[in-house]
Formats: C-alpha cells, sequence, structure tokens
C-alpha cells in the first residue's frame, strides 16, 4: 500500500469516527465512550506516521513558509483539543471508565461539549488547509489522476518536500 | 468577466454558504454555549437535547440515573452502572442525531472549503504583491 493512500486511510477513519462520536445519540452512550478511546488510539498513529513532518516543521518553523507555519499552529492546537475531549470525556464516563473521575461533573461535561464543538471547527480549518493534497491523494487512491499529492506551496527544502 | 470579478463573486457566494453553515453550527449547540458563558455550567446541556423535540433530556436521566444507584446501593442491591435510562434517552434523540450529524458535515465542508478558498487567495496576493 502507498505512502499517501495508508496516511489517507487513517485519516478517513478518523475522521468518520469524530463525526460519529460527535453525535451520542447515534451511538449510544457505551460505544461512545470506547470510540472515544480508540479515537485516542488513531490519533496516537496518525501522530506517529506524521511524525516526520512534525519534526522537519518545528526545526524549520521560522524559515518555512506561512502555509506550513498555519498548518503547524492548527495542528498542534487541534492536538490539545482532542486530548483535552479524551480526558475530560474519561472524567465524565458513565460505563467503561466509571468512578474514575474526580472534580467538579458539571464542568467536565461543559469542557467536553465545549472542546468537541472547537475541535469540529479547528478540523474544519484542518481539512481546508490540506485540501490540495486530500484532493490529490483521493484522486490518487481511485486512480484519476496518476500524480503525487503536493501541498499548496512548493516546499523550501528537498527533504521537507520528501516527507510533505 | 474579468479575473477578479470572478473571485470576487466566487467569494461572495463561499462567505454567504460559511455565514450560512456556522448560524446551523451555532443553532445545535448553543444551548451549551449560551449556558458555558453565562457562566452557569449546571444549565450546560447535551448538543442534542432539545426539549422541543422530545420529552427527555440528559439532565433529568442523569437525576434519575443517581437517584436509583443511591436507591439500590442503600437497598444492598448495587447499581448496573450507567445504561438503562441512558439508552432510552439516545433512542428517544436518535433522530435528532442523525439531523445534527447531517448539519455537522455540511458545517465541516463547507467551513473547510472556505478555509481552502481563503488560503488559496492569500497565496495569489502574495504572488501578485512579490511581482
Amino acid at each position: 500500500m502507498k505512502k499517501n493512500t495508508k496516511f489517507l486511510l487513517i485519516d478517513i477513519l478518523a475522521l468518520v469516527l469524530f463525526l460519529l462520536l460527535v453525535e451520542p445519540s447515534i451511538t449510544g452512550k457505551s460505544l461512545h465512550e470506547w470510540g472515544g478511546l480508540l479515537i485516542g488510539v488513531i490519533i496516537l498513529i496518525h501522530l506517529i506516521l506524521h511524525w516526520q513532518w512534525f519534526v522537519v516543521v518545528s526545526k524549520k518553523f521560522f524559515t518555512t513558509n506561512s502555509t506550513n507555519r498555519a498548518r503547524y499552529f492548527f495542528d498542534v492546537i487541534l492536538l490539545a483539543v482532542f486530548l483535552l475531549i479524551i480526558w475530560s470525556g474519561v472524567m465524565i464516563s458513565r460505563t467503561i471508565l466509571a468512578g474514575f473521575s474526580f472534580g467538579n461533573q458539571n464542568v467536565w461535561k461543559a469542557i467536553h461539549y465545549l472542546s468537541t464543538d472547537l475541535a469540529l471547527v479547528m478540523l474544519a480549518i484542518k481539512l481546508g488547509l490540506h485540501w490540495n493534497w486530500i484532493k490529490n491523494a483521493t484522486l490518487g487512491f481511485l486512480g484519476i489522476r496518476k500524480k503525487k499529492p503536493q501541498l499548496n506551496d512548493k516546499p523550501k527544502t528537498q527533504q521537507e518536500g520528501a516527507i510533505l | 468577466m474579468s479575473k477578479w470579478m470572478k473571485i470576487s463573486s466566487i467569494s461572495i457566494v463561499v462567505i454567504a454558504l460559511a455565514i450560512g453553515s456556522v448560524f446551523s453550527f451555532l443553532e445545535i449547540n448553543h444551548f451549551s454555549m449560551v449556558a458555558f458563558l453565562s457562566g452557569d455550567v449546571s444549565q450546560v446541556r447535551y448538543r442534542g437535547g432539545r426539549d422541543d423535540k422530545t420529552s427527555m433530556d440528559e439532565s433529568s436521566v442523569e437525576n434519575n440515573e443517581d437517584n436509583s444507584s443511591e436507591a439500590a446501593e442503600s437497598q444492598g442491591t448495587g447499581s448496573q452502572g450507567g445504561g438503562g435510562q441512558y439508552n432510552q434517552y439516545y433512542a428517544a434523540n436518535a433522530l435528532i442525531g442523525w439531523e445534527n450529524e447531517l448539519r455537522n458535515i455540511l458545517f465541516l465542508i463547507l467551513a473547510a472549503a472556505t478555509t481552502a478558498w481563503i488560503a488559496k487567495l492569500l497565496v495569489q496576493f502574495r504572488t501578485v504583491k512579490a511581482n
């Protein structure tokens, strides 16, 4: 399986799962909580797969182009928001991790709901910033166009380009 | 039609759609947002739990759940854990859930398209400025 196809499939899985988790009335409480833990694992896999990109952009943060900086900035915030969702979810768990919570349940709930809303907005921005890559990777996966996925801007270094 | 006329007209359409999707998004979430912003966290409600569409809301389910658990514990019968009434609540809200899900997807697509469009415009402006 091609690297970009693997990345794309993991991302699609994460997106679909997240959209289902946003509405627990569709999944039910237990599945919602199991799904929440599963999405934590998928985010970890996503992070491992893109770790090299993260390291390269971290090192060249001040010299890379503004689009890459924006991607990096939103990705880091989104990761923090997802961690907040998972942690607050554990705190208000009623089934699989019941009894693990501490502190004010209403505050954890408010944090859980609001961080989920924020994640949805941040996710939309992330998708927008990676639009070209998603489009090209999808077309490549469907065999419509045999073009290597590229991002909006040309990478400044060869190493960055190889990763992006 | 000139290039900038095309860009302007498409921008207006995209921005109008984006504003529409933001309003749609706020409508399904305003309960939690309004309650949180007003500082009354005890009134924060579940995203889809609108009283006008269902006879149950999560807070009442939770109170019943807590009371029944306490009663069960006091009688020494033990608690079955969170389950029964929550499942009833979610079943009652399943339709609203799908409706909200469609709005979420619409919002996600439109907001992503708007972001991509703005990013593209900014790159174009930067290129024009550089030349």
